[in-house]
This record gives structure tokens, C-alpha cells and sequence, in this order.
């Protein structure tokens, strides 16, 4: 009873804002994107109702401030007057009448809440993983995204440009117009999925799964990829403090037409060479460490890096070949490159890449070296090893 | 009527008893001997003044390097990618891989800087500076209750504090101020520095503890002769609550930290998920003590408005006993509201009940804010710097508070959580509220404590240059906040470059402002000498002399008026030409009757 009349009062005056001509371009500085989920709209809504109850309570009382500081100065005071300093009506008035707008929005918060966590039955389920630095998604048929924002890459026209994005970021393309549903947990410290264009994050904990869903939007065809597909693209952001590179954790969710989306998992379900495997899995899971382009950064490069003699932390050296790459992914601390002491940073990926994609890594090392021992597609003529 | 204030013959003859063998009489801080004989004189004092100023010179100290250390923050954020941090400040955190080193460099400035502000500046800032100096001297006392149990706790201060530099020396750490885990428990694995800051915010809970404990029993204790409870400056009431919350709240981050150190050294598996452990109910113990401490920072800085307002509107508070029960209300709240720092990682049932109670908190903080106001209406209002800041605390305390409501509520949580407008909603609160009170109330106590005018002119200058660069600098982060700038990024996506340039160049004007008042007040060192009652208030710390002698007053004060009655009785030292008495409503006399 009570809260129906709370609730009717909170819409009314929600009605009223949302008339307001200069509602609308308020909510476009505010946001910069227009909601795209369906519940998104509501924490728009919501968060725009406290904004005009706060700027009215605000206004008010800096109303009363400035106009009584200016009228009771005391140049125009000449003797003080004794005014009451006590008046309970009104006290207990003040302390009692905002509980109303209090409730509305705890109530209207708690639904917003409910609706981003419970999903739809036939929501399609994404896996997520978050570790240092990246984000793996998995996919209903156990793929991955082989896709990046990268210069080489034709699906690389993102329209959120930014200086980052000439770093690889993955690209997540889901289908529009479906339930999307995300079971998440961490493989090491705590992060949390935040897509701010759908208004909602959760952190992603190491120890359970933590989840919440969001309706891809239907595409306006505003956007578009070089074929002329209509896509949209929304950032996705780490949102709790992760370590040296949180701020590049970041990906895009691509919304793209169901077909195209069909497509893209028919495509990626094929057999494809170990090193097109690799180069994923690096992308995916290596680049925020290991460079291919022979630059340092947290860990060391992996450019002409195979098949080379490592000079390691204890002074002496190893020879770069599959067995040195497939202990320093299993056990980073075994032997440390020289320069990245006296503890790796690296965590170990045992339980985490299975054969094929070991496989795939080696094989794209290899790749990254064509003149070393070992190496396809150059003539082995002579081997740095003694 | 006018006679009212504590009258000094009340004990004939006393003050001339003992002119014998030191003088007593003179300022508070007058040399006792060479230099040498003086340090040793502040290093050994019991004097709740002196502490009080090392407290307050430290605290400066300590605002400088967190404020060095912001202006570092923005600067590198000037720019979407990598800058300064990598370069300039690489050399001082002994990192000689510079900007190779990716973000390390920049985590470590914002970890410093809220470790800095919130351990070492903004928790003792209130409370140890101005609240050691000015409690035992409103309460009409000689003294707190334990003054040896004083000056150990300032050492405790100082020593925790050096923990903290000594890890800030070795390179500093890069786990935010909240020392999350298992980030906290696995990073930085070969070297102490994690272990050494948290033993610094450790040591220094004990200080916290120490100076809480003894507040209590002197607010109990050593109210002079006639000071009932609600004769209380709402100042004291405000330190009395914070007191509380520090004796509570403060063990409990104690243990956690300790249990921390305990994960670290032994991995006994209490937050690390590798081990066993749950690294969400870290965050349960470090909110069940943060959130509290939230209090411990604003309520002093609503204790100081509460002064302010009344003296310089020469005008009764309004409400005085909903003032004083709201910052015990705020204390009882403030330990069941710690979950809503974690909405996102909590379950379900947790984050709807602590959200309701979250909207619980929001009612004795409006109703500070409407008394505040209304202490206003009919007043005879001075502007002068303290006045200007009690008016600029309500500007940026009410945008404070109300945009802690879309925090409040789930839906709106769950998108603005650990972005940007989290970062401006507490800096609006702790910055915006409790700093900008500091400033305000050490100007409106600077006569008393150092027996020195400061200069209007500059001092309303600074604060108007103050009050600007905040809300250039963070209004700015509301926006980007909502519009999906997480926080705690180096570096980001250009979308956000617009108000990240914008945010910085209002830190720059807040350094201006902040310099104008260093030098306002060093130079008033020399500057014109403040009487005893330059504000014509009535509270009796303005009784005692400007600056104080030793024993804060010639002799033991006796309460017969009320803190706030103002236009009914004539100030302490003051004339009634200058605070004239209000003509009294007839028939309306019988209170005062004695």
C-alpha cells in the first residue's frame, strides 16, 4: 500500500523530468552512449531521477545559503535578533519526509539489480575468464575469438579509435537482438567486467562464479564493417585494480547480425595449423607480457627468440627450444631470462592451455624465427648450438 | 545579564599566587632556553598544544607529498598513453627501467597518494592537530585526561608514519590504498615494501586507538565546573563520536593487517584462493574498519562547521541536540553499512540489505546539513575566510552526499562502482568535507594557536581559488565516470581526454590556491597580533589568552552560559558596542535566571 503510493509519486515525478526538453541532452553528457541493453535503460532512468531530485534539494538549499548569508550580513544587522533555534515540527518533518524518495530509490534500484542479474531461460552463455591482463571469452561450442583490433586485420575498423587500440584488443562478436548470459571467474587476483554502453559490471573472483546477462541491441546499421555488415561496438573494461597493466585490460563486444555470427563460429570451428592457434593464444593471453616485434616489456621478447641460447638469472643459459618454451609456461620460476628476476612475473598456465595449443605457441615461435634450427620454411644450414 | 561568562574573580587572588621561580603566564610555545633545551622541550612535552602543533606540522607535511603526488596523477593522465610517470618519477622510485616498466610507476603514485592522504593526513588531521590542541581548551581543562599517553601516541604516529616512508623509499607499492587480495598477498614477492606499508597503517591504528581512548575520558572526565553535557561545543560532540568509532573500528583493521602480513610471510591461507582462503572477506574486514573510518574523517570536519557557522553568523545554533545526537546516530549507522563498498562482488541478499541500510545513513547527514542552513536565517553574518569555507563545506558536502545516492542504489552501483565518479563522489566527502573544514577551521583558530592575525584579503583569495580548482578537477571526473572511465588507469581510451585535461588543469589552480594560504600564513607570523576573542565567540578555548599560556587558563573556568548563545550574553574580552545584546522578547527570561 505504502509503496505503491511511493512508487506512483517516484513515477509521476519521473514522468514529469523525463518531458523536460533539456532532459535528453542532459542524459547525452552524461552517458555519451545511449542504453543498449534493455534494463540499461532503466539505470539511465533511475540515475536521472536522482540527478533532478538532487539538483532541485541542492538548489533549494543553496538558495536559502547565499540568500540569507547576503540578507543577515552584518553590515546590515544591526542588533541580533533572537530567533528560535528549536522547532520540532519541522525537525522531525525533515528527518522523516526524505525517507520517501530514500525508498523509491532503494526500491527502483533493487528491481534494476534484480533484472541485470536473473537472465532470460534461453540466454546464450559466454564464458569468462579474467587473468593478468587479459580477458578470454569462450564460446557455447568451446571456440575462441581469433579476432583483434590490429591494422592487419580487415575487422579492425573500430569506431571507438583510440591510441591503445593500436595494441591488439580482442574482439568479441555476439549476435544482436539475443540474451546474452556471462559466467565469470579469475584465474589469479580479483578483476571485474564492466561494459559501460550496457551500464553494468560485477567483479570476477578468483574462488566462484559470479554472473549477470544483457540483451545485445538490435543494430541500426549506423556502424559498419568494410563488407558492409552492420555491426555495433561496445568497450569493455577492467574495473577493479588488477596490477601493472589494468588499464590496457580491455576488449570489444562487437553486436553483429545472427547470420554473420553463424558464420563466424562455422569459420572458426575448422581445423586450422598450429600456428594460426598460436598466434591467437599470444594475442589472447601473451601479448600483455611478450612482444613480438623485439621491444622489452614485462616479460621478454619473443622475436628471432627460438632456437637462441637465453642467458638466465643464475648466470648460466639455456637453449630456446620447445622443451625450454614448454616448462617456462608450465613452471615460470624453473629458469628465469636474465633482466626478468630474481622471480618471474608470470603465473603458470598448467591446467589452463592444453597440447594443442603448447603446440600452437611452439609452433608460432618458430614462426617468429624462420632462420633458427628447427624452423619451417628456412634451410637449417647451421645451429647456434654447440 | 551580560556578566554571564565565566567570571574571573570568581577565585580571588588566584591568579597572583604563584609568580615564583618560572613564569607560567607567558605564550604556551615562549623559549625555555638555548635551542638544544627547546627541542628537547617539544620532544618531551605533555602539553596537548605542542602536541597538537607537531601533529599539525606533520599532517602539513605529510597534505604537501600526497598533494605532489596527485598533481603527479594528473599530469601523467594528461595524455591517454604513458608520459611522465615512466620518466620523470622512474628515478626516484629506483626504477631504472622507466617507461619499460609500463603502468608500475603511475600505480605506485595513486597507491602513495591515498595511503598518504588517507592514513597519514586526513585521519589525524581533525582529530590529533586540531582536536588535541583545542579539546582540553573548550572543555575548560588543563590538559586531556592522560597527556603522557599523548605524547606516545604522537610517536606512535611518527613511527608508523616512517614505516610508510621507508616503504615509499625502497620504491613504494602498487596495491592501492585498500591493499586488496590476493593482489596484496602475491605482488611485489621477493621484497617487503607491501609488508612495510602495512605495518606503517598498523602501527598507526594505535595511535588512532590511543588518541580516541583518551579523548573519551577526558570529554568524561574534565569539563569544567558547570559544562553539562549539552553545554558542549558540538565540536566536542563531533570528536567524542569519532572517538568512539577509533576505539571500535580501529582493532579491526589491526588484525587484518596483521593477518595480512601473516598471509604473506607464512601463506596460511586466509585470503588467497590458491591456498583455501576467500579473498572477498579481506574486503569484509577492511570495510567492516573503512567504512567507520569514513566517520573518523567527516565527523571532525562537521564538529568544525558546527563552530564556524554559529560564531561568525553571531548566532544559537539551530538544533544543537539534533547536531549532537546525529553524530552519534552516524556513529551507530556507520558499522552497519560497511557491504555497500562491495555490491559488486557481494551475493545477492548481502547487497540488498546493505543497500537499504545504506539510505539510512543519508538522514542524520541531511539533517546536519538542513541546521547548518538554518543557523543562518536571522543571523549577524562576518564573511571572512573561515565563514567563506563553512559556506564552501556546504556547497561541495551536499553534492558529496547526494551523489552518494545513485551509489546507494544497486542498479546505478553496478555501472558507476570503481569508475571515475566514485573517485569525485569521495573527493567531493573527504576532500570537499573534511579538508576544506580543516583549512576553514585553522584559519578560524590560527589567533588562538599561534597569536596571529593571517591577512583577509589573501585568505578569501585562496579559498576562492580553492573552491574553483576543485570542482574544475572534479566535477569533471562525475562525468567521465558515467560515461565509462574506470578508475585507477594509467592509461585510456581517448574518448576521455577532454576532462582528464580539463580535471588537470583544476589541480593546478587547487595547488595555487593551497599556496596562497602557506604563504598567507607564514607570512602572518609577523603579522598583526591577534587578541584574545578576535571573533566574539563563546565557547571557552576564546577565554584563555591568544595564544594560551602553558596551563591554558589563569584560572579554572566556571561554565554559565550556554556555547551558542549568542546576542544574549557579551563575549569573553569583548565590549557590548561591538556584540551588541538582542532585545529580549518579553516574558521570555526565565532560562537564564540563576
Amino acid at each position: 500500500m505504502t509503496s505503491d503510493l511511493i512508487n506512483l509519486a517516484g513515477g509521476t515525478f519521473g514522468n514529469l523530468l523525463a518531458k523536460a526538453p533539456i532532459d535528453q541532452p542532459l542524459r547525452d553528457i552524461w552517458f555519451r552512449s545511449r542504453p543498449s541493453a534493455t534494463y540499461s535503460a532503466a539505470v539511465d532512468d533511475l540515475f536521472m531521477w536522482i540527478f533532478w531530485f538532487s539538483v532541485i534539494a541542492f538548489v533549494i538549499l543553496m538558495y536559502l545559503m547565499f540568500y540569507w548569508t547576503w540578507k543577515y550580513r552584518r553590515s546590515a544587522v544591526k542588533k541580533p535578533i533572537l530567533s528560535t533555534s528549536h522547532n520540532t515540527p519541522l525537525e522531525i518533518a525533515w528527518t522523516v519526509l526524505p525517507l520517501i524518495p530514500l525508498a523509491y530509490i532503494f526500491f527502483k534500484g533493487f528491481h534494476g539489480y534484480a533484472d541485470a542479474l536473473i537472465a532470460p531461460q534461453n540466454a546464450m552463455e559466454l564464458k569468462v575468464e579474467g587473468k593478468k591482463w587479459n580477458w578470454l571469452v569462450t564460446y557455447p561450442n568451446g571456440e575462441e575469438s581469433p579476432l583483434f583490433t590490429s591494422s592487419t586485420n580487415p575487422d579492425s575498423d573500430i569506431t571507438n579509435t583510440s591510441t591503445l587500440a593500436s595494441t591488439d584488443v580482442p574482439i568479441y562478436p555476439v549476435p544482436e537482438g539475443r540474451a546474452i548470459k556471462l559466467r565469470m571467474n579469475s584465474l589469479d587476483v580479483i578483476h571485474a567486467f564492466w561494459i559501460p554502453d550496457f551500464r553494468i559490471k560485477q567483479d570476477v573472483l578468483p574462488n566462484r562464479y559470479t554472473s549477470y546477462w544483457f540483451q545485445s541491441e538490435k543494430l541500426t546499421g549506423s556502424e559498419k564493417l568494410p563488407d558492409g555488415t552492420p555491426k555495433a561496438d561496445h568497450w569493455i573494461f577492467c574495473a577493479e585494480y588488477c596490477g601493472q597493466s589494468h588499464s590496457e585490460m580491455m576488449a570489444i563486444l562487437r553486436v553483429v547480425p545472427e547470420a554473420h555470427f553463424d558464420k563466424l563460429m562455422a569459420d572458426w570451428a575448422g581445423n586450422k595449423p598450429p600456428e594460426v592457434i598460436g598466434e591467437r593464444v599470444y594475442k589472447s593471453q601473451c601479448a600483455s607480457c611478450h612482444s613480438v616485434d623485439g621491444s622489452k616489456n614485462t616479460g621478454p621478447t619473443w622475436k628471432g627468440a627460438f632456437g637462441t641460447q637465453v642467458p638466465l638469472e643464475n648466470g648460466s643459459t639455456a637453449l630456446y627450444d620447445e622443451n625450454y618454451i614448454r616448462e617456462s609456461i608450465l613452471n615460470p620460476q624453473a629458469k628465469i631470462h636474465k633482466g626478468y628476476g630474481p622471480y618471474s612475473q608470470m603465473n603458470s598456465f598448467q591446467g589452463q592451455l592444453d597440447e594443442k595449443r603448447i603446440d600452437g605457441i611452439i609452433a608460432y615461435m618458430k614462426k617468429l624465427n624462420p632462420g633458427a634450427a628447427g624452423a619451417p620454411a628456412a634451410p637449417a644450414t647451421d645451429s647456434p648450438t654447440k | 545579564m551580560s556578566t554571564l561568562h565565566p567570571t574571573s574573580g570568581s577565585i580571588p587572588g588566584h591568579a597572583d599566587d604563584h609568580h615564583d621561580h618560572h613564569d607560567h603566564h607567558g605564550p604556551y610555545y615562549q623559549s625555555k632556553g638555548s635551542f638544544w633545551t627547546n627541542v628537547w622541550d617539544w620532544c618531551t612535552t605533555v602539553d596537548h598544544k605542542k602536541i597538537g602543533v607537531m601533529y599539525l606540522i606533520a599532517v602539513l607535511i605529510f597534505f604537501f607529498i600526497g598533494g605532489v603526488l596527485a598533481l603527479a596523477v594528473r599530469t601523467e593522465l594528461l595524455e591517454p598513453v604513458r608520459t611522465v610517470a615512466g620518466q620523470v618519477t622512474g628515478q626516484f622510485f629506483k626504477s631504472d627501467e622507466g617507461i619499460g616498466k609500463g603502468n608500475e610507476i603511475y600505480n605506485r603514485l595513486f597507491t602513495l597518494h591515498g595511503a598518504v592522504m588517507v592514513f597519514m593526513v586526513i585521519i589525524p588531521s581533525v582529530p590529533a592537530a586540531l582536536g588535541n590542541f583545542l579539546l582540553p581548551l573548550m572543555l575548560g581543562a588543563k590538559d586531556v585526561a592522560f597527556p603522557r599517553l599523548n605524547l606516545l601516541s604522537w610517536y606512535i604516529y611518527f613511527f608508523g608514519s616512517m614505516f610508510a616512508g621507508l616503504s615509499i623509499y625502497f620504491g613504494g607499492v602498487d596495491t592501492g590504498w585498500t591493499f586488496y587480495t590476493p593482489y596484496s598477498t602475491t605482488t611485489d614477492p621477493d621484497q617487503s615494501r607491501v609488508i612495510l606499508m602495512v605495518l606503517g597503517a598498523f602501527i598507526m591504528g594505535f595511535s588512532s586507538i590511543l588518541t580516541g581512548l583518551n579523548f573519551i575520558v577526558t570529554v568524561h572526565k574534565l569539563r569544567a565546573p558547570g559544562m553539562g553535557w549539552f553545554d558542549m561545543p558540538l565540536f566536542i560532540w563531533a570528536i567524542y563520536a569519532t572517538s568512539i568509532i577509533q576505539v571500535l573500528a580501529t582493532p579491526v583493521i589491526g588484525i587484518t593487517l596483521l593477518l595480512l602480513i601473516l598471509e604473506r610471510v607464512f601463506h596460511i591461507g586466509i585470503f588467497d584462493p590458491g591456498l583455501g582462503g576467500d579473498p572477498v572477506l579481506f574486503q569484509h574486514f577492511f570495510w567492516f574498519y573503512s567504512h567507520p573510518v569514513v566517520y573518523v574523517m567527516i565527523l571532525p570536519g562537521m564538529g568544525i562547521i558546527s563552530e564556524i557557522i554559529p560564531v561568525h553568523a553571531h548566532k544559537k545554533i539551530f538544533g544543537y541536540r539534533a547536531i549532537a545526537f546525529a553524530s552519534l546516530g552516524i556513529t551507530a549507522v556507520s558499522f552497519l553499512v560497511w557491504g555497500h563498498h562491495m555490491f559488486s562482488s557481494s551475493t545477492e541478499l548481502a547487497a540488498t540489505i546493505f543497500s537499504a541500510l545504506t539510505f539510512l545513513v543519508a538522514i542524520p547527514t541531511a539533517v546536519k546539513v538542513f541546521n547548518w542552513i538554518l543557523t543562518l536565517y536571522k543571523g549577524s553574518i562576518a564573511m571572512n575566510t573561515p565563514m567563506l569555507y563553512a559556506l564552501i563545506f556546504l556547497f561541495l558536502f551536499s553534492i558529496g552526499g547526494l551523489t552518494g545516492l545513485p551509489l546507494g542504489a544497486l542498479s546505478t552501483d553496478l555501472h558507476l562502482t570503481d569508475s571515475y565518479f566514485v573517485v569525485a563522489h569521495f573527493h567531493y566527502v573527504m576532500m570537499g568535507g573534511t579538508i576544506i573544514a580543516f583549512v576553514g577551521g585553522l584559519h578560524h583558530w590560527w589567533p588562538k594557536m599561534t597569536g596571529r592575525m593571517y591577512n583577509e584579503f589573501w585568505g578569501m583569495t585562496g579559498a576562492i581559488l580553492v573552491f574553483i580548482g576543485f570542482n574544475v578537477t572534479f566535477f569533471t571526473q562525475f562525468i567521465m565516470g558515467v560515461q565509462g572511465m574506470p578508475r585507477r588507469y594509467a592509461t585510456y581510451v581517448d574518448t576521455f581526454q577532454i576532462w582528464h585535461v580539463v580535471s588537470t588543469i583544476g589541480s593546478y589552480i587547487l595547488l595555487v590556491g593551497f599556496l596562497v594560504h602557506l604563504f598567507n600564513f607564514i607570512a602572518s607570523l609577523r603579522g598583526r597580533v591577534a587578541p584574545a576573542n578576535p571573533w566574539g565567540a563563546l565557547s571557552l578555548e576564546w577565554y584563555a589568552a591568544s595564544p594560551p599560556i602553558e596551563h591554558n587558563f589563569e584560572h579554572e573556568p566556571i561554565v554559565k552560559h550556554g556555547p551558542y548563545d549568542y546576542g544574549e550574553v557579551v563575549p569573553f574580552h569583548c565590549s557590548e558596542e561591538d556584540y551588541p545584546l538582542a532585545d529580549k522578547p518579553a516574558g521570555a527570561s526565565a532560562h537564564t535566571v540563576h
